[in-house]
């Protein structure tokens, strides 16, 4: 008998900023949709063990995307897209998610993301309560840490966008990232898909990741978790984000829930899922029960 | 016990095939240094190690400066946040890591270097 998972990809048309865009995504359960957005400079992978969990799957229509020129979503057409460097902004994150929303008619989904991912579930809840019923921030913060902003863009393009230096390199360096606890083979599954990206692609979501995602403490303290409920997973071996810092956003934002994930690091979702699980369980469960409330 | 054991990684790293291909076509040195005093120079040609021994003052394209107690961190079987990674501990923890392209282009084998001394110190 063939072993097949439960997990559907389709392609899907949006235009975002006036450019249409031939988007991957994959999904899998019904119930509360529940769009997923992943790290920067990876894809939908990372999701694929959440995909196959019935103990999310039987209550949450879980829809994974590929952002363009990540993934299975290529550069768009009609676009000298090879002319420009790739760079990702603010308002391309929030108008991306809330677009696919609208095409599938979703009904005020929840949304999840990690690393920029996790930033953008901040900005959703700040931008655009009105459209989710709940976000999960996995490893977000009111900004980046510190001492890999001061990094710099020149720097970080040095390192992410170098033709001297190969992929492997990239997925090479998400170890720093990934927690001494996590598996091996998973370990070597977040680099293969690091390696995997296209040219330029991370060094340019971080424009996003370090420095257009920026929320102040005076926009923390408006979130109204009243309107949209946040919650906040980060895990103990994340440089980038690191528990502290998502700390200093939970202090601020009055009723969100914040727990530290012990032994996972920037990417819990794919290095431990088994470990993750545990952690977001409870929350799908707290938004079902509120949903049918 | 001295923190890094230099002949016992060459010996392992001389016959680990991710370390061996990570390293290919590179020409020239791998500076480790413990502290002030104690310096090994890894020396490659064209990807083989030709040499592994006390370090000297010529140059190094990739090096990792670390206190002793900095090098234990890192190789702890489970290094607590933010020594198990190179990287991390560079940016958290002011470990000295060089930031040349060859570097980043061989950061592959800089972190299984890192396995490799890891798995020694355990050994004993």
């Amino acid at each position: 008998m063939a072993k097949i998972e439960p997990i559907q990809g389709r392609y899907i048309y949006l235009t975002v900023g006036g450019i249409e865009y031939r988007v991957y995504f994959e999904e899998a359960g019904n119930g509360i949709p529940l769009l997923l957005g992943h790290t920067a400079g990876s894809d939908g992978r990372q999701y694929r063990h959440l995909l196959n969990d019935q103990e999310v799957t039987r209550n949450f229509r879980c829809i994974v995307f590929d952002l363009p020129y990540h993934g299975k979503s290529l550069p768009p057409h009609g676009v000298q897209w090879w002319t420009h460097e790739y760079s990702i902004g603010k308002k391309f994150m929030i108008d991306f998610p809330n677009t696919l929303a609208e095409v599938l008619e979703l009904k005020r989904p929840v949304y999840m993301g990690s690393s920029m991912g996790g930033h953008l579930a901040i900005d959703l809840a700040l931008e655009c309560p009105e459209r989710y019923r709940a976000t999960i921030a996995v490893e977000g913060a009111l900004q980046s840490a510190i001492e890999y902003v001061d990094v710099g863009m020149a720097n970080i393009r040095r390192e992410f966008d170098n033709p001297n230096v190969n992929r492997a390199s990239t997925g090479a360096a998400m170890l720093l990232n990934i927690s001494p606890y996590s598996p091996e083979e998973n370990v070597r599954e977040i680099q293969w898909e690091y390696s995997c990206g296209g040219p330029g692609i991370f060094a340019g979501d971080l424009n996003y990741y370090y420095y257009e995602h920026k929320v102040s403490e005076q926009e923390a303290r408006s979130i109204d978790t009243s309107k949209c409920m946040l919650y906040l997973l980060t895990g103990e071996y994340d440089p980038n984000t690191s528990p502290s810092e998502t700390q200093a956003l939970a202090d601020l934002v009055p009723g969100c829930k914040f727990t530290e994930m012990k032994q996972l690091g920037h990417f819990p979702v794919t290095e431990d899922y088994t470990k993750f699980r545990n952690y977001l369980l409870p929350i799908l469960s707290e938004i079902k029960a509120k949903s049918e409330s | 016990m001295a923190v890094i054991n230099i002949q016992a990684f060459k010996e392992c790293a001389g016959k680990d095939p991710e370390f061996l291909r990570a390293m290919r076509y590179y020409d020239g040195v791998l500076r480790i240094s413990v502290g002030d005093t104690e310096t090994y120079d890894l020396k490659f040609h064209d990807g083989k190690m030709t040499g592994a021994g006390p370090g000297d003052a010529g140059p190094a394209t990739i090096f990792v400066k670390a206190t002793e107690e900095q090098w234990s961190a890192m190789l702890a079987e489970y290094p607590k946040p933010f020594y198990h990674s190179l990287q991390s501990s560079a940016v958290r923890h002011d470990v000295v890591l060089s930031g040349t392209d060859a570097t980043f282009a061989y950061l592959p084998a800089l972190n299984r270097m890192m396995q490799i001394l890891r798995m020694n110190r355990k050994a004993g």
